[in-house]
């Protein structure tokens, strides 16, 4: 178990250090360099820079040096915790993500948690009773579900939300929990409004699961073991339960691996169409800003918090399937 | 699946060890030719059988349709502003006059006024006047896919000076219908376009990658895994953010497609690179290497043909994905920009809850977009169904 | 009153028996139409002995294998028969008769039954167990099911019956996944989960026939053995006859569902009457028996969907007769020592 763990450790970190440069090139790639749009900017709201401040702001930030110096440079702040700045806000870039990535995070992950919430129960159902009603009703569901753009849904939620419930845009906060201290009563209320964007970031993820969990829960209910399991005595819901669900849930926390990056993509768009104070919006004003630290900033965190979630799972994984553990199946 | 192979219990036990040996001959070999006659019509008869994918196939038909003909289809040119009707509501077509006769379809003249107590916009229809519609009415000029002068549209209003909004108006009173059935040239071929890069792609790498196996392969996975493992909206966003804005269209266009392909090949060379270990092993490429084949040729005559279908269902499967990211994109502002007319680009206007409560058929787009999601992935999955009979529907 | 079927291998009625099986009728539902995959079949099983039941692939073994058991699912049913159970109490002194396929095949006393007092093992026995528990967790579950244990008394209990089976550090192995052992060490522990309880009965369905021949007489020692120790009836279901002749005492013949003959193994080998059993035994190559060629057995198995009219094994008989492709029932034929025959050949003595 061990030496699986550090293996899988191990391989994550090529990974990161690609990441950190595909973002280092997100900073690059736009035309011209971000100081240049920043100098700009504040030349045209009336501040005057001189050309020896604009060369400070060079060196402070190694702009004239070589692209894998500068690299260097970010890289390790960043590792440090040094961010940059951000151009846009005049801020440090950690001051302005720390509370954004979290619920971000928090927001994928309860989608993810209602995913299985949902998805399992419903895909076992399905697959013991199969060709029921229920059945039939949640298979064509879950197969207009699958692919579905949330972001799109998100929009047409919201229309009908706002026309016939009276509600407004999203929010992740009521009004008096907006810049409230966090109590209890703000995390109930964080709750309730994370629900509906939860689930609609959910929705494609949701429907992929059940129709997982129903195959192979069918797949596994064949299986003689489980004739073997109520040959024992064993009641239906215990020979169910104990058994081909537990096999048949391996593949479903497999999948965490690529509903992660899914939901936090989701997020990202969902937010914006939901106004949630999460990374999508202000991930938006930073690439439309040319803030190109604080979106490099947004998509190494986002990145590296994914894969170290799948890395988790991974784990995770292993730890429950002993075929996995010892290496009898790869 | 199987074929039933003839069942020779209606053989009399009594007849003799030949006769039957014979029958028996014939019987196989009469399946096996079945076998191999008929792989692609028993594909077909399957697909035939999945009433959701035939559903899937016609909306698909129905919508390329429209994207090749969207200048005869549209009533009107997309870029033509009708005066005094901003954001006019979609023009109701009425089958029974007020007498109660039934009719072809005719509309009425919308007049806009406003409540004097709620200053809120009213629509009431003018009922002096009917107006019909008709098919193949003479109207904008335009020019078929560039090069040919014509102004004869599908259907239209039959007086001109009424202008007929079948799915309303947007903010500078241009015809909706026609802005979508314009935005679905693009929304639907950037789609085919970016499955086609990104099959280029992931041909060369996962075939590369599978082919020659070891260093390369590692290589190619890593890359593949680190590309998977970023967020895809975060890094289609940087990407996109950073296509100049002076770009024209065109480019960014293309620029886009590159963007999706970016993470779409990934997927797709995974598949080719599992076919192709296992096809790697297969007897008879051995001897055609053996033979002193170049493993170009190999590749391409003995491998690609074999798992043609399976790339043909992948690819189907990887549209709407291409679809939906340059919607999202365009719907930011991020991707494609007017005037270039997308589905993503019309949907930018309902960005806005304000705006979509008041004129609620902004959205529109959105459900064209969704329309084509769910017909692609009918399509596909009947077609992997139908492609692999053991394959399980998840 | 007892019927005739309950005749053991000696002539006389007896008091020693198990469970008797009369008229069992097990037909599936399915889309392309109704398979009798057990169509009327009648036997009855002692105390303490083995019945070997044989057949070609899909004549119905494993349905009525699990029809006793009154596991048979949907689309399956028992749509006839009777399963009746002698019960003996603690003691030995009374006993009482239950018809099993009268109790609701999920409820608790079916479920006390199944496992406790009956117990089954299966043909692939890697795949019988779960995959993602140890055998231990397994036994213990098993056991505590139908005996008052803790868990701890259960382990110790599971690792004895470990022991029984002659696996070898029953200790370290109970905490093995099957993964970890070989085909034929899971088949030891399926068995010492099925004697776990010490059952009445055991139902072997096909247990040897994935495992190689060096195996396969293992554990057919290991059965006799245990059989001896525990005084449990086996029902062992095979396709091969030489395994019948070696372990069981009277011999099923089953074709399409149908119990087409019933005798002492000797008889079987000896004096078969039925021309399916005939075909059966000269298929397979003997020493004793000179032969110029090895038989085969004209044509296949019918299509399930569409039975032959009367005698299902008209069509390939050699010495079939015009009322055997009459649509009746075929008669049963008694003979002496318990052999019986449905064959319209012998209705006429
Ligand atoms: N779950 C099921 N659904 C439909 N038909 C079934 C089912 N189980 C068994 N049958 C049918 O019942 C018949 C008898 O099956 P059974 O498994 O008892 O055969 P068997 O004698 O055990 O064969 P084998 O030696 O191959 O194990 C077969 O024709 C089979 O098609
Ligand atoms: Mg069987």
């Amino acid at each position: 178990m061990r030496t699986f763990v550090l293996k899988r450790i191990l391989q994550a970190i090529p990974i990161l250090f690609g990441i950190s440069i595909i973002a280092f090139a997100i900073i690059q790639l736009p035309p011209g360099d971000y100081l240049t749009t920043y100098v700009n900017n504040l030349r045209s709201q009336g501040d005057v820079i001189s050309d020896e401040q604009v060369k400070a702001l060079e060196e402070q930030y190694g702009l004239n040096q070589p692209l894998y110096l500068q690299y260097w440079k970010w890289i390790t702040n960043f590792v440090r915790g040094e961010m940059g700045q951000s151009f846009y806000w005049n801020k440090p870039v950690r001051s302005l993500i720390g509370e954004r990535i979290a619920l971000s995070m928090l927001v994928s992950l309860f989608a993810l948690v209602l995913t299985y919430a949902i998805a399992i129960p419903i895909g076992l159902i399905s697959a013991t009773r199969q060709y029921s009603f229920a059945d039939n009703l949640f298979t064509v569901l879950a197969f207009i579900g699958v692919g579905l753009p949330s972001f799109l849904v998100a929009l047409v939620l919201m229309y009908f939300g706002n026309r016939y419930l009276g509600l407004s845009a999203g929010g992740l906060f009521s009004i008096e929990y907006m810049d409230a201290p966090w109590s209890l009563g703000r995390v109930l209320d964080l709750l309730k409004h994370m629900i509906l964007p939860a689930l609609i970031i959910g929705i494609s993820g949701t429907a992929g699961t059940i129709r997982v969990m129903r195959a192979t829960t069918l797949d596994e209910l064949s299986r003689p073991y489980v004739e073997a399991a109520r040959a024992r005595g064993l009641r239906e819901m215990v020979a169910v339960l104990r058994y081909p669900v537990r096999v048949a849930l391996n593949p479903i926390m497999s999948t965490i691996g690529w509903q992660l990056p899914a939901l936090v993509s989701g997020e990202t768009l969902v937010s914006m169409v939901l106004g949630l104070p999460t990374c999508g919006p202000l991930l938006y004003t930073a690439l439309i800003t040319q803030d190109m630290y604080l979106a490099a900033s947004f998509i190494m965190i986002l990145s590296t918090l994914t894969v170290a979630g799948t890395l988790l799972s991974d784990i995770l994984l292993a730890w429950i399937d002993p075929r996995i553990r010892f290496g009898g199946i790869q | 699946m199987e074929v039933p192979a003839s069942s020779p219990q209606n053989t009399p036990p009594s007849a003799p060890p030949m006769q039957a040996q014979e029958d028996q001959l014939i019987a196989e070999s009469g399946a096996r030719s079945i076998r191999l006659l008929s792989h692609r019509q028993l594909v077909l008869m399957r697909f035939r059988k999945n009433r959701l994918a035939l559903i899937g196939l016609a909306t698909l038909i129905l919508l390329y349709l429209m994207a090749i003909f969207c200048e005869f289809i549209a009533p009107y040119d997309p870029n033509r502003r009708f005066q005094g009707n901003v954001h006019a509501p979609p023009t109701r077509l009425h089958l029974r006059t007020p007498e109660g006769a039934w009719s072809m379809p005719f509309f009425y003249r919308v007049e806009r006024k406003t409540d004097p107590s709620t200053f809120e916009r009213v629509y009431a229809e003018d009922t002096r006047q009917r107006y019909s519609l008709r098919l193949f009415v003479r109207g904008d000029p335009y020019e078929m896919w560039g090069l040919i002068p014509l102004d004869v549209h599908l259907f239209g209003s039959s007086d001109p000076s009424v202008p007929l909004f079948l799915m309303g108006a947007d903010a500078m009173g241009r015809d909706l219908l026609s802005r979508i059935v314009y935005g679905s040239r693009i929304s639907l071929s950037i789609g085919l376009v970016g499955v086609c890069t990104s099959l280029l792609i992931g041909l060369i790498l996962g075939g590369v990658s599978g082919y020659y196996g070891g260093m390369v392969d590692d290589i190619v996975q890593r890359l593949i895994e680190l590309i998977r493992s970023i967020p895809t909206v975060p890094l289609w966003m940087g990407l996109a953010a950073a296509l100049p804005p002076s770009w024209p269209q065109l480019r960014v266009y293309l620029g886009i497609t590159i963007i999706l392909s970016f993470v779409g090949w990934t997927t797709l060379a995974r598949v080719i690179r599992g076919k192709f270990l296992a096809l790697r092993e297969e007897d008879y490429v051995l001897a055609a290497l053996q033979a002193g084949a170049q493993p170009f040729f190999v590749i391409r005559e003995h491998l690609l043909p074999s798992f043609m279908s399976y790339i043909l269902v992948h690819l189907t499967l990887a549209i709407p994905g291409m679809i939906i990211g340059e919607t999202g994109l365009s719907f930011l502002g991020l991707g494609l920009v007017a005037p270039t007319i997308s589905w993503g680009v019309l949907l930018k206007d309902a960005q806005k809850v304000q705006e979509v409560a008041l004129h609620p058929w902004i959205l529109i787009p959105a459900i064209f977009v969704l329309i084509t999601v769910m017909a692609f992935n009918f399509f596909g999955d009947g077609l992997r169904d139908a492609a692999d009979p053991y394959s399980q529907r998840t | 009153m007892k019927s005739r079927f309950t005749q053991g291998s000696n002539d006389m009625p007896n008091n020693n028996i198990l469970i008797e099986v009369k008229e069992l009728r097990t037909y599936f539902y399915l889309t392309e139409g109704v398979v009798r995959a057990v169509d009327g079949v009648s036997f009855s099983l002692e105390r303490g002995r083995t019945l070997g039941v044989v057949g070609e692939s899909g004549c119905g073994k494993s349905v009525t294998a699990r029809s006793i058991m009154n596991m048979v699912r949907k689309p399956g049913r028992t749509v006839g028969g009777e399963v009746l159970y002698h019960r003996r109490n603690g003691d030995d002194t009374t006993e009482e008769i239950i018809d099993l396929l009268k109790l609701e095949p999920m409820g608790d006393e079916m479920r006390a039954i199944r496992g406790g007092e009956f117990a089954m093992i299966f043909q692939e026995p890697r795949a019988s167990l779960s995959p993602v528990h140890t055998i231990g967790t397994q036994i213990v579950e098993a056991i505590r099911l139908h005996r008052p244990m803790t868990k701890a008394q259960a382990r110790e209990h599971g690792i004895e019956m470990l022991r029984r089976v002659k696996i070898p550090r029953p200790e370290q192995i109970i905490d093995a996944y099957p993964h970890q052992l070989s085909g034929g060490m899971c088949q030891r522990a399926m068995i010492a989960l099925a004697l776990a309880c010490q059952p009445a009965l055991l139902i072997a369905d096909e247990p040897t026939t994935a495992l190689d021949v060096t195996t396969e007489a293992q554990i057919l020692e290991l059965m006799r053995e245990l059989q001896a120790t525990f005084e449990t009836s086996i029902m062992y279901i095979t396709h091969n006859l030489a395994v019948v002749a070696e372990i069981a005492r009277d011999v099923m013949v089953m074709y399409m569902g149908k119990d087409v003959e019933f005798a002492p193994v000797d008889a079987i080998f000896h004096e078969p009457k039925h021309p399916y059993t005939i075909a059966l035994l000269s298929s397979i190559p003997r020493i004793d028996v000179e032969r110029d060629m090895l038989a085969t057995m004209a044509g296949t198995v019918p299509d399930p969907y569409a039975l032959p009219k009367g005698c299902p094994f008209h069509p390939r008989c050699p010495s079939r007769l015009p009322v055997c492709s009459q649509d009746i029932e075929v008669p049963y034929v008694f003979f002496d020592k318990g052999h019986r025959v449905r064959c319209h050949l012998y209705t006429a003595k």
